[in-house]
């Protein structure tokens, strides 16, 4: 059952309890809350996204709740809980929806240690995924999100997950993040992707999550294989390049993009191997979205698949 | 992971960069006429892990967690200790074979330049003699 089989009260009745039991990609999470504000934003953002039964095993039990105490009326802040713990600060009441998004992403990327976990969107077309590994600012965000809605599909917009047991990327399609200008960008570049409602002053200043595909989160069980490992940069006025680097010096970037190659030890060094063994690596500086996509396009061309 | 100063980081690259100066073998440049120990050997075979791509290695230490990104010369210092203990003299005639030429005096400064900045990247360890 997808969960816009759900009614609005009939959501929020049940993520106050038991709670929903959402998958993405390979996950169930257990999700509890009373929050307005989130509710609205699963309900808009996760209407595609499969339900578990509640008796099912959920590999993260989180909650978003009020604090106890003067700050649930004063200021009122909300809380991130794990495993019934609170696990971050906590955070204004109104960002509690980004809050959800960025636990959720620690949820996996702490422990999810039978892949190696890199901080990078991955999109992928004729069943060959791109690698974006950048640090924040990068534009990988708003790269990624242009590129969704013109036909790639969607793997992960902040994680990569490479299969320890044979390398293949593991898609965990959730909803794009984007901040600030990007938000304007792919809301005039798409006018009609779904959005939720910019929240602002957050950590990151004004951010709001794009509604991932559909058809990317119906085939959420479909890997792909490495195709490419390509560093993005936003520059303002540059022209589109797509420069070859080499695979020793992309394997030392991605190595400083990971969440778990330490903890990983030799199988992430000798995971990470194959993947930029498995991979063409490039830069790559844009500013016009449409000339990124053609050359995204003519890679995914060149690569001499159907 | 760690990074130490062998790294040939891409300009730009903002998480493992090294502000020293960097040889032609691709190691940083360092005191190279403090007293060397006679004999070298590298740390246990079963420890180090390598991938190559054209002319530059990457070695992963399973001892210390740290991953290296080396020239060919001191991957191939590296690659002859591990077969071996040998002294300078000994390392520089297989590097010569290897390259078909002479051992010369700058070979002798660039290999003890690779000793001790594999040492100090606890790649390879002195043994007595």
């Amino acid at each position: 059952m997808k969960l816009s089989a759900l009614s609005q009260p009939a959501l929020q009745h049940q993520l106050q309890y038991p709670g929903i039991f959402i998958q993405t990609g390979s996950f169930i999470t257990r999700i509890q809350t009373s929050l307005a504000a989130v509710t609205e934003g699963i309900g808009l953002l996760y209407a595609d996204y499969p339900l578990a039964e509640c008796t099912d095993f959920a590999d993260f039990h989180i909650q978003l709740v009020l604090p106890i105490g003067l700050r649930r009326w004063f200021k009122p802040q909300v809380v991130f809980l794990f495993d019934g713990q609170p696990t971050f600060k906590p955070l204004p009441a109104d960002q509690a929806f980004p809050m959800f998004e960025w636990g959720l992403n620690w949820c996996v990327s702490s422990h999810a240690h039978s892949y190696l976990i890199i901080h990078a969107a991955v999109i992928e077309k004729n069943g060959h995924a791109a690698v974006l590994p950048a640090p924040p600012g990068s534009g990988k965000s708003t790269l990624c999100a242009a590129l969704v809605t013109r036909g790639w599909r969607l793997l992960s917009d902040e994680l990569a997950l490479i299969r320890i047991s044979d390398g293949k990327i593991i898609p965990l399609p959730r909803p794009v993040s984007l901040k600030n200008a990007s938000i304007d960008v792919i809301q005039l570049f798409e006018p009609s992707a779904i959005f939720s409602r910019k929240v602002t002053d957050t950590m990151k200043g004004t951010v709001a999550h794009m509604k991932p595909p559909a058809e990317s989160v119906a085939r959420a069980a479909d890997p792909a294989r490495p195709g490419w490992v390509i560093f993005p940069k936003y520059q303002s006025s540059a022209s589109t390049s797509l420069t070859s680097i080499p695979r020793s010096h992309a394997f030392m970037r991605v190595a400083d993009n990971a969440f778990n190659y330490s903890t990983l030890g030799v199988r992430g060094f000798q995971t990470l191997a194959d993947l930029i063994d498995a991979s063409t690596c490039f830069d790559f500086t844009y500013s016009v979205l449409d000339e990124a996509i053609d050359a995204f396009n003519q890679l995914a061309s060149s690569a001499g698949l159907p | 992971m760690e990074c130490r100063g062998d790294c040939r980081v891409p300009e730009g690259h903002p998480g493992l960069g090294c502000d020293s100066e960097v040889s032609d073998a691709g190691l940083l440049v360092i005191d190279s006429q403090s007293k060397l120990p006679g004999f070298w050997r590298a740390i246990a075979d079963s420890a180090l892990h390598f991938r190559a791509w054209g002319n530059e290695i990457i070695v992963y230490n399973g001892l210390s967690g740290d991953t290296h990104l080396l020239g060919l010369t001191a991957a191939q210092v590296l690659s002859t200790l591990q077969t071996n203990a040998l002294d300078i003299h000994s390392i520089m005639d297989k590097l010569a074979a290897r390259w078909q030429t002479g051992p010369d005096e700058h070979m002798h400064q660039e290999v003890a330049d690779i000793l001790a900045q594999l040492s100090d990247l606890s790649l390879i360890v002195p043994v007595e003699s």
